[in-house]
């Protein structure tokens, strides 16, 4: 292709329309990929403040979020009381015992989800898996019985989806917590 | 059948975000958030978007032993959410108390919510103004056209499942999106 790419092919392949003549252009023509990439990041912050703007207006959210301006000032505020109020316990209470602390496996990604943004907040939700769809999910579980359902913590993200799962211990089962790649 | 049965069966079958859920509460908390989004994008009212998200949640409750497995779990509460934001946006009463409607949202505020971080002042202010053409170009779609546009680039639904969640051919998915993909390019380049 030796021209531009025009508005209307623009505005086909932001839609989905994959035609290999202008992905072929995209890769070799700078002009046209940077058109490209202005609106498609444009439409990624779009899709990234609609969901914050649309979790701080959620009712049926426990936490209230604040926009990027109120979160720094109100994060800062709180992380200069928390310092305050720990250095006060370490200065009146002496040093205390270590705690044994249940051993907790590592969540695992599902491969095939996107992961999760760096700003992005996720929910960590205790439930009961069958070992069937762990095993459709690419889990290696070992158990007698696959009919079975055993507890497991899934990492849900702002958009619903479950990014990660982590089976909780239980000496009744024995699980190899990997995925297959 | 009860839903947390019939979801640990479908889970086993096929989906992998029923295979997190095994009953119906579970399933509330993961889908809310993505229902309500979209209701409160399409309507920009919170008391209309709540209220779209209950129904939905109710239908899907009521309906369950009619949900075949066809579609992901997601497709079909969205296909819920779709009808119902349609049944409300051509109710005219509603339409008429909308105009006075203290639960209203304004959708230039999503514009706060970008993520700022490694973004210079110029930056985010461009980035702004671009998030605010978009929202303005929704609300001069229609309806149709909006929808397919939020189920694409806000719930990141591809034309098959936005097919089924909104019961229009795969054509018309294409020529929806298109126009509303016209508009918005237009708008940002109008900008520029």
């Amino acid at each position: 292709m030796n021209r531009h790419l025009s508005s209307d092919e623009l505005t086909a392949w932001l839609a989905g329309g994959r035609a290999p003549e202008i992905e072929q252009h995209l890769r070799e023509c700078p002009h046209c990929a940077a058109r490209f990439d202005q609106l498609s990041n444009a439409l990624s912050l779009f899709r990234e403040s609609g969901r914050l703007w649309s979790a701080h207006h959620d009712p049926g959210r426990s936490l209230q979020l604040r926009p990027a301006s109120a979160r720094r000032s109100i994060g800062l505020v709180a992380a200069l009381a928390a310092s305050f109020c720990i250095g006060l316990l370490l200065l009146q209470q002496p040093a205390p015992r270590p705690k044994a602390r249940p051993v907790e496996e590592p969540f695992i990604e599902i491969p095939y989800v996107a992961p999760l943004a760096p700003y992005e907040r996720s929910t960590v939700m205790r439930t009961t898996l069958p070992v069937s769809a762990l095993i459709a999910a690419g889990f290696e579980v070992r158990v007698p019985d696959a009919s079975i359902a055993v507890p497991a913590d899934v990492l849900v993200g702002q958009d619903g989806r479950v990014h990660a799962i982590r089976l909780v211990s239980n000496s009744s089962f024995d699980s190899d917590r990997r995925l297959n790649p | 059948m009860e839903p947390a049965a019939k979801l640990g069966f479908v889970a086993s079958a096929m989906d992998h975000d029923a295979a997190a859920i095994l009953d119906f509460e579970a399933l509330v908390r993961i889908f809310r958030p993505r229902v309500f989004r979209f209701a409160l994008a399409s309507l920009r009212d919170r008391d209309a978007a709540e209220s779209v998200t209950q129904d939905c949640f109710l239908r899907a409750y009521r309906y369950w032993d009619r949900f075949r497995g066809d579609s992901s779990i997601q497709t079909w509460l969205m296909q819920i959410a779709v009808n119902l934001v349609r049944d409300v946006a051509r109710n005219r009463r509603l339409q008429f108390w909308k105009r006075a409607e203290a639960s209203g949202v304004d959708a230039g505020d999503a514009s706060d919510w970008i993520p700022a971080a490694g973004l210079s002042p110029e930056a985010l202010a461009a980035a702004r103004q671009q998030v605010n053409a978009i929202w303005a170009v929704l609300h001069t779609l229609s309806e149709r056209q909006r929808t397919v546009f939020l189920l694409r680039f806000m719930e990141d639904m591809d034309p098959a499942e936005i097919q089924a969640a909104t019961g229009i051919t795969r054509a018309a998915v294409k020529v929806h999106l298109h126009r509303a993909v016209h508009a918005v390019r237009q708008k940002l380049e109008e900008g520029k």
